[in-house]
């Protein structure tokens, strides 16, 4: 399992969820794009992420959830990443 | 009258006849050639003197007794040459055609474009294009560009049309508020007071429309703008007058070139928000005191009534090649009374001829969509410009495209280099486009004296062709190629692969972006359709990277009908699901802004209207691909006249092996024996979604 967070420059809401995502660091690789920049943009359209901050978890490259636009909960993304490793996704 | 004339020669007097090429015979005179230097070249005219000399000393030293001007311009242009007078010959050089490429453009079919009908008029066009195309490599574009051309690194779309911007999108309200009152007319129509006179206006403004752009003509928002003409008609006269516009689209092969206007309609079953409150106007171009919203039940049935006539097809059962109908899919479509009923007309449309275009428009956006898939996104201006329809009229100048496995190969499989040669192309286009504008300015500028003086109008106190609100397109060509090149595998085969070919069309986005600032011009990437570039550009890099094209080049490299797969589409021969086909291919829709589309080809199955309705509503949902379109294949009898599904060797009538396929070449149907050999080879290729739809 892997944590991709979408962020851009001037969005409010991206700060917060950097911050989530260093908190979750210990638990999960996480990815950082920037959707402004090329790799980023690419990544970003790949996951259909039209809005940030959009954090996407994936096993394999392949989505298992999606937070898009918003900054969820830590418990929320901790569940996944639980179901995730116990193979319920 | 002939005239014999004696030149004076130092050596030798001799009689010489000199053929010009406005049909006359003039005396030798060496001053002749001096003064043609020194006016269109600028050079010294003590050096013109010298060329001069020593063309009529060449002349002198053979027996010719009759020699035409072409032929002395030439012998000029080899002293030119010869002395090192580069940019000097370009300047002298003139434009046209052997004998031979002219016998050959007048017995055999142009194939370039589908759509163009093969005849004196067609023929014309061809020879008119070619000059054109000579003289703006020459003058209108610099020599970077114009040898980037030249070498298949990228194409310059429509030079032969160089002396007019490319695609338009436009509105009805303008011919209603102001009637036919053109620069070139002969008589003047107030505005429309019956909606048939009112269809016949649109016509003919389409027409001269396609007299002042290469591309597509296409009308915004019709049903909608109609709709007041419509109050209280009943439905007999109503499909009347929809019959009426379609045929008459449909059969104006008379024109252009003999060549049909490339025309779209766009539809919607709502009132957009953009148009809800806008006071409406009715017969006579003047306000009825309603706005659009008022008229959602006349529009609707004129859209339902449309979709009839296509359902009908022509006498034959033919589908109609024009006016394409851009139907467009909203959040507001789902919730408007009477979408299932419609959506299920149109499916069948869908289904039984194919015309729908189905043009997803989710969330907030608009657009005006047009020619293969070119889309004009309106932005928070064309949305204000909505307020006075008439205004909304847009375009896209020139379309370039990019040869992007050419790109590979030059990079010799290293992605960085290959970044850093997108980078410099895309300057290079943006550099191409800037010389296409100062051009076309420099022509609107001549205003109502000039050619294109039907785009500077001013009716509404601004021209009609608003230059600061028109788009530069640069397109992209076979991704697919440059992927499996550089990867080793095509789009669809892998995450790395698609993850690969986002990021190289992200990266063009990117600079897009940076572009814009750079030169003050609005670029957007736009699919490009290809329709004959698909087929250069695969030729000539198969001529200088044969190894290297050879691993990718898709088609018959035996027979010589090689292509590039279209812009960002996957492999069109695989047999991936439709649906898994529209998602995937739509992952790049939203970073091209000016117009995407994916093809669904049906061949000779015929789907239930469910089953595409189904798939409408899913692509709507759950994925981002911007437009797609079914599009079945059939064949016509050329003998009893009769149309069959699917594409035969035989007719399935009478038997008669004269017989002509007809499918979407590119965006539009056309007959399959206009067709280039690169595009029938894909269309031997095609997947044709076999069982896929019930």
């Amino acid at each position: 399992m892997k944590i991709k967070l979408f962020t851009k420059k001037n969005c409010p809401k991206c700060p917060a969820a950097k911050v989530l995502c260093d908190d979750l660091k210990d638990q999960c690789p996480i990815e950082y794009f920037d959707i402004e920049e090329r790799d980023g943009l690419a990544e970003a359209s790949f996951y259909t992420v039209m809005s940030t901050p959009s954090i996407i978890i994936v096993n394999d490259e392949h989505e298992v959830m999606g937070f898009r636009g918003e900054v969820p909960k830590k418990e929320d993304i901790l569940v996944v990443l639980n179901n995730g490793n116990k193979g319920l996704h | 009258m002939m005239e014999q004339i004696t030149t004076k020669k130092e050596s030798t007097d001799s009689i010489l006849f000199v053929q010009t090429s406005d049909q006359r015979i003039l005396k030798w005179d060496p001053q002749r050639i001096v003064d043609a230097l020194v006016r269109e070249t600028g050079i010294d005219p003590r050096i013109a003197h010298i060329i001069a000399k020593e063309v009529e000393n060449m002349i002198a030293n053979t027996k010719i007794r009759n020699i035409t001007a072409p032929l002395i311009r030439e012998l000029t242009n080899a002293k030119l040459f010869e002395y090192g007078f580069e940019d000097v010959r370009r300047k002298h050089s003139r434009l046209g055609f052997p004998v031979y490429d002219v016998e050959n453009i007048i017995t055999a079919q142009n194939k370039a474009n589908a759509n163009v009908p093969h005849g004196p008029e067609a023929t014309n066009m061809t020879l008119a294009e070619g000059i054109k195309q000579e003289y703006a490599l020459l003058n209108v574009f610099s020599l970077d560009v114009a040898e980037a051309h030249m070498l298949g690194q990228i194409h310059l779309h429509d030079l032969g049309m160089i002396d007019r911007p490319y695609c338009s999108g436009n509105s009805i309200e303008y011919v209603k508020k102001f009637g036919l009152n053109l620069p070139n007319a002969i008589s003047i129509a107030g505005p429309a007071k019956h909606p048939f006179v009112l269809l016949g206006h649109l016509l003919k403004m389409s027409a001269c429309l396609q007299g002042s752009f290469a591309g597509a003509i296409g009308w915004d928002a019709l049903n909608i703008f109609v709709a007041p003409y419509l109050k209280g008609i009943g439905d007999s006269e109503l499909k009347q007058l929809s019959q009426n516009l379609i045929f008459e689209f449909a059969q104006q092969a008379v024109a252009r070139g003999g060549q049909s206007i490339f025309s779209d309609i766009n539809l919607y079953w709502e009132i957009p928000k953009h148009f809800a409150d806008v006071k409406a106007i009715g017969p006579g171009g003047v306000y009825t005191g309603n706005t659009y919203s008022d008229y959602i039940d006349e529009s609707q049935r004129f859209m339902s009534t449309l979709m009839d006539v296509y359902l009908e097809g022509d006498k034959t059962g033919r589908p109609f090649f024009f006016p394409k109908p851009d139907i467009h899919i909203t959040d507001k479509f789902f919730k408007t009374d009477g979408n299932e009923e419609i959506l299920n007309k149109i499916c069948e449309v869908a289904a039984v001829k194919g015309n729908s275009y189905f043009v997803m428009d989710r969330g907030d956006t608009a657009k005006i969509s047009e020619c293969c898939r070119l889309a004009f996104k309106l932005e928070a201006s064309d949305l204000e410009d909505a307020k006075q329809p008439w205004k909304m009229r847009y375009s896209a100048m020139q379309n370039v495209t990019i040869n992007l496995p050419r790109i590979g190969y030059e990079s010799s499989r290293d992605e960085t280099r290959m970044f850093e040669i997108i980078t410099d192309r895309m300057k290079l286009v943006a550099k191409a486009h800037q010389q296409k504008k100062k051009f076309i300015a420099s022509i609107l500028n001549l205003g109502s004296k000039g050619p294109l003086n039907l785009l500077a109008m001013e009716l509404d106190g601004e021209p009609y062709y608003r230059l600061n609100r028109a788009t530069f397109l640069i397109g992209m060509l076979g991704l697919n190629e440059l992927v499996q090149y550089m990867t080793g595998e095509e789009l669809h085969q892998s995450v790395k692969a698609m993850k690969f070919g986002l990021k190289v069309i992200a990266h063009m986005n990117r600079e897009c972006e940076k572009l814009k600032d750079e030169f003050g011009l609005k670029f957007v990437l736009e699919q490009t359709p290809a329709e004959s570039t698909a087929y250069r550009m695969a030729k000539l890099d198969y001529k200088s990277y044969a190894l290297q094209t050879s691993q990718v080049i898709k088609g018959d490299i035996s027979t010589n009908s090689i292509y590039y797969t279209n812009s960002t589409l996957l492999n069109i021969s695989e047999p991936i699901n439709p649906i898994d086909r529209v998602r995937d291919e739509g992952l790049f829709h939203p970073l091209i802004e000016a117009g995407a589309i994916s093809h669904i080809w049906l061949g000779e199955s015929r789907p239930s209207t469910e089953s595409i309705a189904n798939f409408v509503v899913k692509s709507f949902k759950n994925t981002q691909n911007s437009q797609i379109a079914f599009s079945p294949e059939f064949t016509n009898c050329l003998d009893c006249g009769r149309t069959a599904r699917g594409i035969k060797e035989k007719c399935s009538y009478c038997g008669s092996v004269n017989v002509d396929g007809i499918t979407r070449v590119t965006g539009y149907f056309s007959k399959t024996s206009g067709w280039n050999q690169g595009k029938i080879a894909e269309l031997k290729d095609r997947y044709r979604n076999q069982g896929f739809f019930t």
